[in-house]
C-alpha cells in the first residue's frame, strides 16, 4: 500500500517537474553549455566563433589588470548597492512589521506598484530627474541650494541612486516577512530579562530576522552582480561593470569567445562567494540557536 | 556601365562631385539601370509580401516617407526597428537574428558583409530609380558594381560643441583631446571602435586606416589618457547636447545640423577637425535570407526617387546621394556648408577601409578604453 502510493507520487512528481525541467534544460543548461565550450574555442574574424581549440581566453583575463579591475568595480558595486538597499530597507520593513497598523497593505501595493511600469522606463525617468537642467537640479536652485551644475548624472552616484530604488523592494519583502513572524512575546521576554530597547534589538530581533536579511541581500547582490542597464543609462563612460563588458565583448568587440570566458569567470567567482556566504549564514544560525 | 565610375569613391572624385553638388549643376543620370547588373539569370519577379522589416540606424528615416510608402502599399505592415553602430547590428544578424529585411550598413560594413555572405545580390529589375544614383555612387570601391548595395546618404564625422560654454573656438581633434580637462565629463564619443579609435589617429596626425602597432598604440595612449574626462561612450548625443547635459560631442554632421530644426535652437556648432576625419556613404542593402525580397526591393527604389530624397535630408540632414533631389531641397540646406562641404573641407577626409587585423585592434582599443 505504502509502496504503490508512494510509486503514484512519483509520477505525479515526474509530470510536476517535467515543464520546468524541459524549460532549464532547453534555455538554461543548453546554452550555458554553449558559453562553456565557446570560452575553449577561437573567435572568428568580425565575430563568430572557429571551432579550433584555444586555451587562451582565460589568461588573457589577467593580461591586463583592467579587467580584474572591473571584478572588482562590480563586485563593489554589487555590495554597495545592497549595503544601502539594507540599511534604508530594513527600518522600512521594520516599520510596515510593526508600526504600519491598517495601513499596512496600502503601505506594501505602494511598494509594488512601480513594478507595474517597465524597468526601462522607470530607469530613463531617472534620467530626466538626475539631468543637469532637469527638475531636482531646477528645485535645488529655487532653494537657492545649488549653484552651477547638479554633476549627477553619468556618475557612480546616479548608478547607486538607481540601484537603491529598483532593488529595494527585493529587499524589503523578505524583510518584512521574516518581521512579521517575530514572536514579539521573545521581545517582552527580554525586556523582563533586563535587557534595553538595543540590547534586545540586536540580541533578539537581528538573529531571529537573520533568515530574512540573508535573503534580502542574495535577492540585491547577485542580480547586480549582472546589472547591464542602470550603469548603461546612468553611469555614462564612468561605471562600467562586468554585464556592460561582456555585452560589448559580444556585440561590438565581435569577440565571442573572450566574451564567454568572462561569462563563465563571473559564474564560478558567484559560486564561490555564495558557498562562503552559505557557510557563514549556516554558522551564524546554528550560533543563534544555542544562544 | 560607365567607365568614368569611382571604383574606389576616391577623394579626388569626391571633391569633382562634390563642387557639383554645390555649385547646383544638375548631373545627367548616365547608363541604364538594367545594364550595371548581371541578373540576367535571376527568375521571374514574384508577387509583393504582406510585410517588410527594416533595421535601420535611429532617426534615420522620415516618418513622412514611411507613412508615403505605407500609402502606395497599403498591404504591407511595415515594421522598424534600431541599432546604433554597424558592428551592434553586424552582431545581431551574426547571431542569427532572422526576420529582418533591409539593412543600413557604412560602406566599409558593406564589404564585410559581402565577405561574410550576409547580404543578397539586387536585382537591379526591381531598382528602376538606379538611374537617379549620381556617378560618383556607382561601382563604389565597398561594393563593386553596385550590386549589393544602392547610396543612402553620406558625410563627415567630427565634432560639435555648445558655444554657449565654451568660448575658445575648437577648430582640431588636438582641441578635443587636449582641452578636455575644460569640459570634464561633459565630452561624448562615438560608441564605436573605428570612429573613436580612428579620430586619435588623426589627432596623430596618421591614416585613419592605420594598422600599424606603433601608431595604434599611440592613439591607445591617447584615449586612455582622455578616458578620465570623458561623459558617455554613445552614437545617440542629440537630446545630451540640447539639454547642456553634454557639452562636446562626437558625431556625424548632419545629426548636428537636424538640432538646428528645433525650438529653441540650441548653441551648438558643428566642425570637421583639420587634421582630418571620416567621410562616409550609408548604404540601403537587402540581407540574404530576408523573408521579403520582393517588398525589400520596393522600398529601396521607393528611397531612390528623388524627391523624396529631398524630403529625407530635410528629417535627416544628410546630403542625398542624387544631385536631381537638389532641385526641391531648400536653399538653407543645400548652401550650408556643414552638409554639403567645400571642396577644401573634404580634402584632408578618408573613407574607412576594413581588415580583420586592423579591426580587431581597434576592438581590442576600444574594449579597453571602455573599461579604463
Amino acid at each position: 500500500m505504502v509502496r504503490r502510493l508512494s510509486r503514484v507520487n512519483a509520477g505525479a512528481g515526474t509530470v510536476l517537474l517535467a515543464p520546468a525541467t524541459f524549460w532549464y534544460a532547453a534555455f538554461f543548461v543548453v546554452p550555458l553549455g554553449f558559453i562553456l565550450v565557446f570560452s575553449f574555442l577561437t573567435s572568428a574574424d568580425y565575430g563568430g566563433i572557429e571551432y579550433r581549440f584555444n586555451l587562451g581566453n582565460y589568461p588573457q583575463l589577467l593580461k591586463s589588470p583592467i579587467y580584474l579591475r572591473i571584478f572588482l568595480n562590480t563586485m563593489g558595486m554589487a555590495a554597495a548597492g545592497t549595503a544601502i538597499c539594507l540599511v534604508m530597507g530594513f527600518p522600512l520593513a521594520y516599520f510596515l512589521a510593526t508600526r504600519a497598523g491598517r495601513w499596512k497593505n496600502v503601505f506594501l501595493v505602494m511598494l509594488i506598484v512601480p513594478f507595474w511600469t517597465s524597468f526601462l522606463t522607470r530607469t530613463y525617468a531617472w534620467l530626466i530627474l538626475l539631468s543637469d537642467n532637469g527638475p531636482l537640479a531646477h528645485v535645488l536652485r529655487q532653494a537657492n541650494l545649488l549653484h552651477g551644475d547638479l554633476g549627477f548624472l553619468y556618475t557612480y552616484k546616479a548608478v547607486l541612486m538607481g540601484i537603491a530604488y529598483n532593488y529595494l523592494p527585493l529587499m524589503v519583502f523578505p524583510l518584512y516577512v521574516s518581521l512579521e513572524r517575530l514572536d514579539k512575546r521573545l521581545l517582552e521576554a527580554a525586556k523582563d530579562l533586563g535587557a534595553g530597547k538595543l540590547q534586545a534589538f540586536w540580541r533578539v530581533t537581528v538573529p531571529l530576522t537573520m533568515p530574512g536579511i540573508l535573503t534580502g541581500c542574495l535577492l540585491v547582490f547577485i542580480p547586480l552582480t549582472g546589472e547591464y542597464v542602470i550603469p548603461a543609462i546612468l553611469g555614462g563612460a564612468k561605471s562600467y561593470m562586468i554585464g556592460n563588458l561582456i555585452g560589448d565583448e559580444f556585440v561590438s568587440a565581435h569577440d565571442w569567445a573572450f566574451g564567454s570566458a568572462l561569462g563563465m569567470a563571473v559564474i564560478v567567482l558567484l559560486l564561490v562567494l555564495i558557498a562562503i556566504y552559505m557557510r557563514l549564514a549556516r554558522r551564524g544560525a546554528a550560533a543563534g540557536m544555542s544562544l | 556601365m560607365n567607365r568614368l565610375t569611382a571604383r574606389d569613391f576616391s577623394r579626388r572624385e569626391f571633391l569633382a562631385f562634390s563642387a557639383m553638388a554645390t555649385g547646383g549643376l544638375v548631373l545627367a543620370a548616365c547608363g541604364a539601370s538594367s545594364s550595371t547588373s548581371s541578373n540576367g539569370s535571376l527568375g521571374p519577379v514574384g508577387p509583393i509580401e504582406s510585410a517588410l522589416s527594416v533595421y535601420n540606424w535611429d532617426q534615420y528615416l522620415s516618418p513622412d516617407t514611411l507613412t508615403q510608402f505605407k500609402a502606395k502599399y497599403p498591404n504591407l505592415k511595415v515594421d522598424t526597428a534600431t541599432y546604433a553602430s554597424n558592428e551592434d547590428m553586424l552582431a545581431k544578424i551574426e547571431a542569427g537574428a532572422k526576420g529582418y529585411d533591409v539593412v543600413v550598413p557604412t560602406g566599409y560594413m558593406v564589404e564585410i558583409m559581402i565577405q561574410k555572405g550576409l547580404l543578397l545580390p539586387l536585382d537591379f529589375r526591381q531598382l528602376s530609380n538606379f538611374s537617379h544614383v549620381d556617378t560618383i555612387f556607382r561601382d563604389p570601391g565597398y561594393d563593386p558594381g553596385s550590386k549589393h548595395s544602392m547610396p543612402k546618404d553620406w558625410g563627415t564625422t567630427g565634432f560639435g560643441y555648445r558655444t554657449d560654454k565654451i568660448s575658445t573656438p575648437m577648430t582640431t581633434w588636438k582641441d578635443f583631446f587636449d582641452r578636455a580637462s575644460e569640459f570634464k565629463g561633459k565630452v561624448s564619443v562615438l560608441d564605436g571602435a573605428t570612429e573613436t579609435v580612428g579620430m586619435a589617429l588623426k589627432y596623430h596626425g596618421y591614416s585613419y586606416n592605420s594598422d600599424k602597432d606603433s601608431e595604434l598604440s599611440k592613439a591607445r595612449d591617447l584615449l586612455l589618457k582622455f578616458k578620465p574626462n570623458v561623459g558617455q561612450i554613445t552614437s545617440s548625443y542629440k537630446a545630451d547636447l540640447t539639454n547642456a547635459n553634454t557639452w562636446v560631442a562626437m558625431g556625424w554632421n548632419g545629426d548636428f545640423e537636424a538640432l538646428k530644426g528645433q525650438t529653441p535652437v540650441p548653441p551648438v556648432q558643428y566642425i570637421v577637425p583639420k587634421e582630418g576625419s571620416e567621410l562616409w556613404v550609408d548604404t540601403w542593402a537587402i540581407l540574404r535570407g530576408a523573408p521579403h525580397p520582393v517588398a525589400a526591393h520596393a522600398f529601396i527604389n521607393f528611397l531612390l526617387d528623388p524627391t523624396i530624397g529631398a524630403q529625407e535630408i530635410q528629417y535627416t540632414y544628410y546630403a542625398q546621394a542624387e544631385t536631381e533631389a537638389l532641385a526641391t531641397i531648400p536653399d538653407a540646406i543645400k548652401s550650408d556648408p556643414i552638409i554639403y562641404p567645400p571642396a577644401s573641407a573634404l580634402s584632408p577626409l578618408e573613407t574607412r577601409k576594413a581588415t580583420p587585423a586592423g579591426q580587431k585592434a581597434r576592438d581590442q582599443i576600444f574594449a579597453e578604453f571602455k573599461a579604463a
